[in-house]
This record gives C-alpha cells, structure tokens and sequence, in this order.
C-alpha cells in the first residue's frame, strides 16, 4: 500500500503562502481547493515544490515582480506551448496522459490549458453536462454537425465527447477511444456487434461507411438517403438497379422500395441476420 | 501587452462560449472545499412532441419537476486527508435524470457510481393493428379481413391502435481505482445498461424480388448488457504499462419475433397454391453475444527526446443462439430439409497491435513514427443453408439459388505512418505526413486495397505572428487508393453451391455470371483520388473583439479504370465544403456578445443502371439504360447569444438563438428508355430561443426563470402524405414528418448551502 497521507504532508506550504501574499484573488488562490494542492497526496505540485514546481523558481521574480517566473500558463503565456505541456506531462504522462505524446492533439500544438483549469477545484471539461461546449471551442464544424436534424444527444448533454474519444491520446482513428470505429459503437450499441450468421460486408467494416455519427440531415445518422445510399454499392436485376424518383413519392406516387424506410422496408435485418434463411437480411 | 492583449481575448472567446460558470469561490472557514447547491422547481411544456423531447424526455405537454444538485466536497490542502465525496444530479424531473457519486482519498483510492437514464423518442402518430405490442407475438384482432392488397384491408381502422414508438436506456455502474504502492494500481468496474421499449421494424412476405408485401411491426425492446472489467498497471516516470481484462455480454429476451400475416396472398403473382397463404411470419432479432478482450499498453520513455508506446490488444467476440427452424409454417414446405448445424457457432477473433515512436530529433524537429496490425479472423463455419423466401415458399434445393452458403467475413488491415515536424521560426512549424495501409477482405469483389497518402501543415504558433494577434494553420492532403485482387463476380461465386453454379448460364456480354453487376465496385473498396485542404485562423482585431475563421474543401473521384472490366457504377464522386465563421464581442464588463454561422455543402454523384424485367430492358450495358443522381446536402446553422450581469451581480441575463436549416435535393439525369420526375426537397428547418433570467434574492438564494422555444418544420418525401394504405403492398404507421412548436418554461429556486 501507499505511504498513509499524514506521513506524507512535508510540503512546501510557505512557499506557497508566500506566492499567495501577492497573488491572493480569483482565480489564482483557487488552487488551494483544487486537486493540485493536496499535500496528502505525494504527486501533487503543492507537496513537492509548491507553485514553483509548475511556474519554476521564482527567485528573480520575488526580487523584481515586474518580471515573470519562468513557467506561466494560458493563452496569454510566453511560455511556448510544448513547454507548459511538459509541466503537466511531468507528472500527468505517467498515469491519464501516456498516450499524449505524438497525438492528434499534441501534433497540433494543443496546450492542456486551452481545455484544463489547473488552478480550479472543479473541472468544467469533466462535467458531463458542459463537456461538449469546452470542445466545441475549437471543434466548430462538429458543433453544427451536433444540430442536424439526426444527431447524438450530445447537446442535450446525454453522451458526451469524452464517451467515445481519448482527447489525451489514443491507438484509435479520430482519437478514439477504441481500436476502430466499431468497437467503439459497440460500447453503447451491442446488439450490433454479432457476429451474425449472415453478415453485412460493410457494416462489418466500419459503420462510417454509412452513417455520421456525429449527425445527418438523413434519418438514424445516415450519411444518405435510401435507396440511393444502398444502390452507392448495388445494381442488380429487378429492384437494386432501378431509377426512383420524383415519380414515386407523393404526390405522384408512393413506391414501396422509396417510402418510409425504403430499402429497409423489406430487408430490415440489414446490420446482420441470425436466421438460417436470412442471407438478403430480410429476417 | 501582447500577451495580455491575447489572453483577454481567448478569455472571451472562452467565457462566451462557456455557459456562465456554476462554480462559485466556495472554499469554508475550515479551509475546506464545499460547493453545495441544489435547484428545485418546475416547469411547463405547451405542446406534444416526441422529436422536440427526443432525448430530453420533455416530449409530452404539461407541468413537469426541475431538480438539479451539485454537492462537491474536498478537504483542506493543508488536512491530512486528501478525502474528497460528490454528488451530483441532473434533470431529475425527467427521464433524462443523471446522478453520479465520488468518494476517495487522493493518491490513494477512488470509487465512482452513476445512474445515467437515457430516453429516445422516436415518434407517436404511428398506427398499427396488431395487438400484443411489447411481446414477440403480434397477433390480429378476430374480425381482420385480410386481402392481397392494403387497399382490401377493410377492416384497418377499426382493427388500428396508436403506437408510441420510444426507448428508455438506463445505464448504472461502479468503478474502482487503487494505488497499490507508488508504483503499483488496481482498477475494477462495472456497469449494467437495460434498454427497454418499443421500435418498429418490418416483417414481410413474399416468394422473390416481385411480390413481397410487408408491414410494420412493433419490435419489443428487451435488451440488457453487462459490462466488467479489470486490471492493473505500473507506471514511473519512464515507463508505464497495464494490463485490462475486460467483458461485454449482450442478453436479448426476445430471440424471434412471431406475427399474423395481414395479406391473403400476394399482389402480382399469387402464392404457389400448393403451399397455400401462411398465417405467420417469423424473424430472428439480435441474438445474445458476448466479446472478452485482454489488453496490454505501455510506453517507455528513453531519454527526454525519445519516447516509445505500444498496444497490443485481443478480443474474442462470440454468438451461440440457437439457431430457428427454417420456417414458423413448416407443413407448407414440400421438402423439409434439415438445418447444416443447431446453433449459429460464430465465432471472430480479432488480435491488434499498435507501436508508435515518438523522438525529437533537434531542438527544431521531431519524428513520429507509427504501425499497427489489425486481424479480423472470422472462424465461423460456413454451410449450405437452404432459403425460405419469408415463410412463404418451398426452400428449393441445393440445385436451386436458393441455397445459399455464407460468408464469414474477415479482414487483415497493416497502416503505418511517418511524420515529421519542423520549427521554422517562432511563430511557423511546418508538419509532413506519409501513411500507408492496406487491407485484406475474404469473400468480396475486391481483396486488397492499398492507400498512400501525404499531408503537409503549416501552422501559425499561437501569440507569435502579427504581434499574437493572429493564429491558425493551413493543410493540405492528397490520397491515393488503388484496389488488387478483384473478381468481379467472387460474392455471387462463393455464396451459391457448386451445383447451382454448374447449370447457370454465364451472362452473354460479360462472359460470367453475376449478382451484383460487374461494373459496380463498392466505393470502400474502389480506387478512389481524394484531395483536401482546410484552414483555421484566429484573428484578435482589438481587446475586446475575436473572430475565427475555418473552411475545408474535400474532392474525392472514384477510378473508372479497371483492367478486368471497367469501373463505372456507383458512387463516383464526393466533395465537401465547410465553412464557419465565428464572432466574440465584449462591448463592456459583464457583458458579452457572440454569434456564428456555418455553411455545409455535400455533393455525392451516384451512377447506376436499370435491368428491368417487366417491361424488359434487361442489357447489362445499354447506354439509354443508365441513370445518375448528383445528390447536394447544404446545411445552414447560426448560432448567437449574450450574458449580461448587473455590477451587484444581483440580476444576470443570458440568451442564445440557434437556427438550422438542411436541404437535399436531387439532380437526376437518365438515357432515352427511362423516365424520371424531380424529388421535392428534403428539408428541416429549426429556431429555437434560450434564455434564463437569474436573480439572487440573498447570498445564498437566487430564482431563475428559465424560457425556451423551438420551432421545427420538416419536408421529407418518405412520409409526406404517406398514409397507412398509401401503397398496396407495405403497411407503414401513417407517420407524417415533424412539424411543431413548442414552448417550455421553468421557474425554480437555487439554494446553496
């Protein structure tokens, strides 16, 4: 087991107090509700170095105050970015951030401050409810994608970013947190995940084939609609190859392979079949 | 100042983004961390929508409970402790109710639950007559008058009940994490989801692609999943590594769904009357199935220039339901023929490793280097099964096309990636990106696709160009897929049996037999040429002020060169375009100001060709055959808004204004034997208004008024006019596309303690 916390509350506390002495407003002294300054916990900046194990030694500034330490933080920040992140990576790379490296995020010079309040005791980016509206700062096309007309509830708050993607870092495309796309569908959607008796090629593969997962102007995030969507990949005698159009909907008409769920209407299982006789996914 | 001139701008653009902060300066006397707030109240939504309440669960008219909670505790810095509880509940008034719970000491231990309730609403003008919704045995009432088409369904509305399609997902689960040493941690979980309601889905009969009639049907929802997983891991400064055991086991309770055949027989050609008109239908639903995954990380950090991770990751996904007769009418087979195997025995083991090397290579350069292998090796068997065209037909014989062996799909797919960063200045680094990867198919027209593709990116640092007032970056990508290995015909070749195949005349032009037609690839496996270029910039005219601007253009061609036979069906091209425009203003203090917009403009080209057996046009290649649609997607959305507080803080205003409109339309063109008419527009256009009013009573107590209105209006010609009887032979719900306003509002207290 881990060293009991009392044993472990040496600190740095006066230097603190005494960066404090100047420094005593919002947001500034906030750090002392927040995670970093936990003496108990032996990783803490608080219990090894106090402020200046992140903004470093503070030497010259506390003779001249007119001058900056050497490490600040933020957007406003002269300190480079890949500089501030190695503060954080100090600690943080060994347990959430060990994929940081070489990252999506990273390679675009993401500092961890443009989403991380390190002073705040609470995190705005691990509520669930706000989450989105911290990515969505840089994110801007996904959050129109998010007010299509078929969309994940991510605006409303019921999944969020962080549900499917790993913005510290990952193996996955896209940052995800999975593998591949399916895995990563299959955590909320398992009943997709078979495998089937009868499968679906392209479902199998990679289910962006036809859907937009982060929303549609298209029904159930569909990337098109249907039949259109399925003849992208089928032509075949009778109905697979046929022109529909304006002549089969309302008010010219209404053609059983166009309305409602078009294909669909008879090849419903189109995900995968389990029935024996189920190879045009029809049961 | 320039620093200072940037970082209040990016602190605009951050706090009119940000909905106003909740998070007080809570800390006690005791030095104590205590933010403890609790919001209750209610509401009142004027009207019925299911797609308004879609996942909220406000989807019905009346008064409904505003409850909100948000209790976080964390003990003094300077305590001893480290203890740390929250809890925390949203919405729970509604359906939509979430409430998560932490306790822990910090660097010691933690341990997390939730409760997370999750509605989906589909729709609730839907119509149907089947009785027994929510079982899997959808039966008629006694007096149906079945017929061979809907419009001989004289008995519908009376026999008609109204159907409230919805879903209800509740998530609950407990996680646990431990430091076993400096060094050493645990990590266990679970979780439990339950998804119960009511779906539609169609159920249908018929012999073959001429005469299939079918309805809509209920499908009860009864689906739980189980999560567990477990590990543990060691991490240092220089190296981390763990090892997480994890299992997802879906229970479905409904394995087949059973219904009473609305029709008599089929419009067109009637039923063989040998066999006569099945009073039943039956189709599987999604079996129960579990994945096991073993998965090991780690990264090892040589030096502080060099840094090398991993993954290695495998999982067995398995599917055992027994399997259903071939038929729920078994006296209307002539020649009952036994099933190959009891049960499905599927079976796919998928093993996955990832390395990635990360070194810098000066103080200007950095390399990044990446492979991963993914197999996907689908072990399960493969047998002839004998079809019954939906419980109506004779299941033919293995001499017939009705017999059909199927195929287990696997794929093995090798990428690798190399990029390299340099640092041209200050306030300009220029990326470089090569990737590669194949893939590997079994059973498909086309085996192995190769993709090269190279990206460069040069990026403005952030507060160094232009005295920090601007930032962004600017990349461009060109990739280049090629395809190996096609057979035009391989599906159709091994899902038939040899016998079939050995009496099928192959097709005079193309020399072969085929299903799909030989000029048609699958667009995920055709050659394809794409290009993109996009940029961002952000642009800080003054203190107060901040604009960002983002576009992306992407153009993708689909090859129309195939050696074997010409690939010319299909999607052919794609291009995207996106746009937005994003605005922050801060005229004074306490208040902001912010809008934005954005255009989105998809194009995707689809070339097909019609075979026709009635009237006959039945030429592979006849050019007057051939048709297109060049569907367009343009999406418009604005969004604007403001946060205004008093000096006092007493009173503070916030609104926002968020409209979305979406058009498809289609631009068909056909040869001299088809006909065509235009598609009306596919549309949805959508206002909706927030606003809440705070005002702080005490220091402790503060009322809100809490306003919204959305307005929704949609055109879509799947359901447009489209009534339960609108067809001969698909019995739909009579769903009409959405259309409402709706205005909800909530008064409610907010207490802190």
């Amino acid at each position: 087991m881990a060293s009991p916390p009392a044993a472990r509350a040496e600190s740095k506390e006066t230097d603190s107090k005494l960066c404090l002495g100047c420094h005593n407003q919002h947001p500034v002294n906030q750090i002392l509700n927040s995670p970093h300054a936990q003496l108990a916990d032996p990783e803490t900046p608080f219990s090894q170095g106090g402020c200046q194990t992140c903004h470093g030694d503070a030497t010259e500034h506390l003779k001249n105050p007119a001058t900056h330490p050497p490490r600040t933080f933020g957007p406003g920040s002269s300190t480079p970015v890949e500089k501030q992140n190695a503060v954080c990576l100090d600690c943080h790379e060994s347990d959430a951030s060990s994929h940081w490296t070489g990252s999506t995020h990273e390679t675009a010079g993401v500092a961890c401050t443009n989403c991380h309040e390190a002073h705040a005791p609470l995190q705005k980016v691990k509520n669930r409810e706000k989450q989105a509206q911290v990515c969505f700062n840089c994110h801007k096309i996904t959050r129109a994608e998010m007010h299509r007309f078929s969309h994940h509830p991510v605006i409303e708050g019921e999944v969020t970013c962080a549900d499917c993607h790993s913005p510290h870092g990952s193996f996955g495309d896209s940052l995800l947190k999975k593998a591949t796309v399916n895995e990563t569908c299959y955590t909320c959607h398992a009943e997709k995940r078979g495998p089937f008796l009868w499968e679906h090629a392209p479902v199998r593969e990679d289910c962006t084939i036809c859907h937009r997962p982060h929303g549609s102007t298209q029904d159930d995030l569909l990337a098109m609609r249907g039949p259109l969507l399925c003849q992208q990949c089928h032509s075949a005698t009778f109905h697979p190859g046929t022109l529909y159009s304006g002549d089969d909907v309302q008010p010219l008409g209404a053609d059983t392979h166009v309305i409602a769920q078009n294909c669909l209407n008879c090849h419903s299982k189109v995900h995968g079949s389990n029935h024996p006789t189920g190879v045009r996914f029809t049961r | 100042m320039r620093s200072k001139l940037y970082a209040s701008a990016c602190t605009l653009v951050l706090a009119a983004a940000l909905p106003a902060a909740a998070w007080a300066e809570d800390a006690d006397d005791d030095g104590a961390f205590r933010h403890m707030e609790v919001e209750a109240g209610a509401g009142v939504v004027t009207e019925d929508s299911f797609k308004f309440g879609e996942y909220t669960g406000l989807e019905e008219d009346g008064v409904f409970a505003i409850g909100n909670v948000e209790l976080y505790y964390r003990a003094p810095f300077d305590g001893g402790s480290g203890s740390y509880w929250s809890l925390t509940g949203y919405d729970l008034g509604l359906e939509s109710r979430d409430i998560y719970a932490e306790f822990g000491q910090q660097g010691l231990f933690s341990v997390e639950a939730f409760y997370d309730g999750t509605p989906h609403y589909f729709f609730d003008d839907a119509l149907t007559p089947y009785r027994g919704v929510g079982s899997d045995n959808l039966t008629l009432p006694g007096f149906w008058v079945a017929d061979n088409n809907i419009s001989g369904f004289t008995q519908l509305d009376a026999a008609n009940q109204p159907l409230e399609l919805s879903i209800q997902r509740d998530k609950f689960g407990a996680t646990f994490n431990v430091a076993l040493s400096d060094h050493w941690y645990l990590h266990a979980g679970a979780r439990q989801e339950q998804k119960e309601g009511t779906d539609r889905i169609w159920g249908i009969f018929g012999t073959n692609g001429g005469n299939p009639a079918s309805v809509v049907l209920p499908e009860p929802i009864d689906w739980q999943t189980t999560r567990i997983e477990g590990g543990f891991g060691y991490k240092s400064k220089r190296l981390q590594a763990n090892v997480v055991y994890e299992a997802s086991i879906f229970n479905n309770r409904n394995r087949a769904l059973t219904w009473i055949n609305a029709y008599s027989s089929s419009p067109g050609s009637p039923w063989d009357p040998d066999i006569g008109y099945p009073d039943q239908g039956r189709m599987s639903l999604h079996p129960d199935n579990q994945a096991h995954s073993v998965t090991f990380t780690g990264a090892y950090r040589f030096s502080k220039a060099t840094r090398l991770s991993g993954q290695f990751r495998y999982i067995d996904s398995s599917q055992d339901e027994t399997l259903l007769p071939y038929t729920v009418n078994p006296g209307d087979l002539s020649v009952p023929f036994a099933l190959p195997r009891d049960s499905a025995e599927a079976q796919i083991t998928n093993i996955r490793g990832d390395v990635k090397l990360v070194s810098r290579l000066s103080k200007r350069s950095t390399l990044r280097l990446s492979y991963t292998y993914d197999d996907r090796d689908n072990e399960t068997p493969r047998d002839i099964f004998l079809r019954v065209p939906n419980d109506t037909a004779d299941q033919g014989s293995v001499f017939t096309s009705l017999a059909r062996l199927n195929h287990p799909f696997s794929f093995r797919e090798h990428e690798a990636d190399a990029s390299v960063s340099y640092r041209v200045s200050n306030w300009l680094n220029l990326d470089g990106t090569y990737s590669w990867e194949t893939v590997e198919r079994t059973f498909q027209d086309v085996t192995d696709t190769t993709e090269h593709k190279g990206e460069i990116k040069a990026n403005l640092r952030p507060g160094g160009y232009a005295g920090g007032r601007l930032q962004g970056w600017v990349g461009v990508s060109y990739a280049s897929r090629s395809n190996d290995g096609r057979q035009t015909n391989r599906g159709h070749l091994t899902s038939h049996t040899a016998l079939f195949l050995a009496g099928e005349a192959p097709d005079p032009v193309f020399g072969l037999k085929f299903e799909n037609h030989p000029e048609l690839q699958p667009f995920h496996t055709a050659g394809r040429d794409e290009i993109a270029v996009d940029a961002s910039f952000t642009f800080l005219p003054s203190d107060d002020t901040s604009v960002t601007l983002y576009g992306k253009w992407a153009d993708a061609d689909f090859d129309d060169s195939e050696p074997l036979v010409q690939s010319t069906l299909g999607l052919r091209e794609q291009d995207n375009l996106q746009l937005s425009v994003d605005g922050t203003w801060s005229p004074m203090e306490r208040t902001q100001l912010f809008a934005n917009y954005t255009y989105e403009n998809f194009n995707r080209l689809v070339v097909n060709h019609e075979f026709r057996p009635f009237p006959p046009l039945d030429s592979p290649v006849q050019a007057s055959q051939r048709w297109s649609q060049d569907v367009e997607d343009e999406i418009h959305s604005v969004g604007a808004g403001f946060k205004w507080k008093t000096e006092s803080g007493r009173f503070g205003l916030k609104g926002t204004y968020n409209f979305h409109l979406a058009e498809t339309s289609y631009d068909i063109a056909a040869g001299s034997e088809l006909s065509f008419a235009p598609y009306p527009v596919i549309e949805s256009q959508r206002h909706r208004v927030d606003v809440k009013a705070d005002f702080k009573i005490t220091e402790t107590l503060k009322t809100r008024v809490a306003y919204i209105f959305e307005d929704l209006d949609t055109a879509d010609w799947a359901y447009d006019g489209i009534l339960q009887d609108s067809t001969g032979s698909v019995l739909t719900t009579g769903h009409q596309p959405f259309d409402y306003s709706v205005h909800v509002i909530g008064l409610s207290a907010i207490k802190k303690f």
